[in-house]
């Protein structure tokens, strides 16, 4: 509060100069009326006014640096301890060489000396808890805040989920596809409905803050493989190769579909004929890399749109780890790779 | 009889459209291409009466399909977004059905054909003003089909009823306008300095005084482009001068 004050306006430094003053010509009045003498009063009030601002700055840039968690009581007295004793001394050597020992003075300030101590303890260890809860107050509207911006981050990964997941093309193609099968091949599009339906039931239950196992993960990938295949025939194949130790990996929900979503429009809107994506997962050191490989002609010139889909991956892997560098990607001359890295030792209950 | 042909990269989106057809005997569809490629190279050998058209198709859209052929057959759009309406308003299109579409929805489509072809309503050339957001040109070089990433030219330049575009991979000839040019790529990058030639501002190198109060850009690639008297303060606006 003094750096503070020190800091700050003329407005500010005029109040607290009233304030020192008021409290040195009160002191210096109490004082006063136990022994006569105005003026003497009022230099040992300054003086001790004077000791006792320095220790109190003292005691503020300590609490700083330094602030008592938990029940470290007696540290936190300790302080304000010291400093009141530093200042008592302080006060009396000065007066000890400024006062005619035949004063009256000097004989009444040696003995309330105690109480002069005390005194300026009580003021010392007020002014330490004013820090104290100053600083308590500050953390909290801190945590807050940040809680608050966790909120609103959730909020729009959400929003954005929906728009994502639902993608309105592929829930209508899909529909599309259906209407086709129906006449000649019934069977087959009532199990398209199944698998469209399973897929959007799951999507939607997912909580994107839950993290599962790579196979179940691998259960739900699958399925909407499956109906990507039924939409696009011969064309597409897709294969998964799944390292036997990422088989126990976690990851979390919905973040490897859309990559894999990605990479089979590209592949198959970005290139003629067959096009095959694979998926590889496995465990490197302490991340689960997840790679996704499609086929790419550098040459084409790129669909609108290109990158967003990946800038929402880049967002999302930011919001869950506060990293920009687990999205890697790597543009070969026939082949596009998006690799992602999940870290295993990261505390999968408490993200987002 | 009406000759058809049908143009999905989804096998299935294809078949529905071949089975509903399967109650117009006049009609037969003659092949059913998986792509724009495909295409291109059927209705050139088929002359079709109508095709049914996707919109996205592997490497170029159904609308850039229509941008490479000389002779436009009569088009019925299918496509599940419904956001590329306007431009296939533009395209004149007969129709744009909506995935999935009912047979009643279908059948309405291509009523509105058979309307169109028996009052001999003109069945459409692509119109200049679609609104395209270039942002790669489809060229067809020697029967190739080429696509150039818009930033990839170096400049246009006006040949009649062509326009002359200059790239890295050489000069190609496209059969637009330079005001279509200059209408649809994006302002800052692209300038008209001239009546004949629009120019990727990133190619510049040097402007030179020419002749009285003119000047001449030079470009990266050693080529020389004149600029006008109303293309200069244009020029020095996008450069920032």
């Amino acid at each position: 509060m003094i750096t503070n004050t020190l800091k700050h306006s003329a407005a500010h430094r005029y109040k607290a100069t009233l304030i020192i003053l008021i409290w040195i010509f009160g002191v210096a009045y109490l004082m006063h009326l136990f022994v006569p003498g105005y003026l003497m009063a009022l230099l040992v009030s300054a003086i001790h006014t004077g000791y006792l601002f320095v220790g109190l700055f003292l005691l503020e840039n300590i609490f700083k640096y330094y602030s008592p968690q938990g029940r470290h009581y007696l540290v936190f007295l300790l302080f304000p301890l010291l400093v009141s004793i530093l200042v008592n001394v302080a006060a009396g050597f000065t007066l000890e060489y400024s006062l005619n020992s035949s004063d009256p003075y000097h004989a009444f300030v040696f003995q309330i000396d105690l109480i002069r101590w005390f005194v300026l303890f009580l003021v010392s260890l007020s002014y330490a808890l004013i820090l104290l809860l100053q600083s308590k107050l500050e953390s909290q509207l801190q945590v807050k805040e940040r809680e608050e911006q966790v909120k609103q981050l959730a909020k729009e990964a959400e929003l954005y989920q929906l728009r994502q997941q639902l993608q309105p093309h592929f829930l209508f193609n899909s529909l599309n596809s259906i209407s086709s099968l129906l006449r000649k091949r019934p069977e087959e599009a009532r199990a398209m409905i199944v698998q469209l339906s399973e897929f959007l039931r799951k999507t939607i239950r997912k909580d994107e803050r839950k993290w599962v196992s790579v196979e179940e993960e691998l259960e739900y990938l699958q399925l909407f493989v499956g109906i990507e295949q039924v939409r696009f025939g011969y064309r597409l194949s897709t294969s998964f190769d799944i390292q036997e130790e990422a088989k126990s990996c976690k990851v979390p929900q919905l973040l490897i579909q859309p990559i894999l979503e990605n990479a089979i429009k590209h592949g198959l809107y970005g290139v003629l004929g067959e096009v095959g994506i694979d998926v590889f997962f496995a465990l490197e050191d302490v991340y689960l890399k997840v790679k996704v490989i499609n086929p790419y002609d550098p040459a084409a010139g790129q669909a609108p749109g290109e990158g967003f889909g990946q800038r929402a991956i880049k967002r999302r892997l930011y919001l869950l780890f506060g990293r920009h560098d687990l999205l890697r990607v790597v543009e070969e001359s026939d082949r596009y790779i998006v690799e992602i890295s999940i870290p295993q030792n990261y505390d999968q209950s408490s993200n987002n | 009889m009406i000759k058809v042909v049908i143009i999905d990269d989804e096998p299935l989106a294809a078949e529905i459209v071949e089975d509903f057809l399967e109650s117009y005997p006049e009609i037969k569809v003659l092949q059913i291409c998986h792509d724009g490629f495909d295409g291109l190279k059927a209705i050139k050998n088929h002359e079709p009466d109508l095709i049914f058209l996707d919109v996205q198709m592997p490497k170029i859209s159904g609308f850039e399909m229509l941008e490479l052929l000389e002779v436009q057959p009569a088009v019925i759009f299918t496509t599940a977004f419904d956001e590329y309406a306007m431009r296939a308003f533009d395209a004149h299109a007969v129709d744009y059905l909506l995935k999935p579409f009912s047979k009643v929805r279908f059948e309405q489509a291509l009523e509105k054909f058979m309307k169109m072809r028996d009052s001999n309503t003109p069945l459409g050339r692509v119109s200049e003003d679609l609104a395209t957001p270039v942002e790669r040109i489809v060229l067809k070089d020697r029967g190739e089909i080429k696509i150039v990433p818009y930033s990839n030219v170096r400049y246009f330049e006006a040949n009649d009823d062509y326009v002359n575009i200059y790239t890295a991979d050489g000069k190609f000839l496209k059969n637009k306008t330079m005001k279509f040019f200059e209408k649809h790529l994006p302002p800052t990058q692209f300038v008209r300095v001239h009546r004949s030639y629009i120019v990727n501002v990133t190619e510049i190198t040097k402007i030179e005084p020419y002749e009285k109060d003119g000047y001449v850009l030079l470009l990266k690639s050693g080529a020389k482009v004149p600029v006008s008297k109303t293309g200069y303060p244009k020029l020095k606006m996008v450069l920032g001068l």
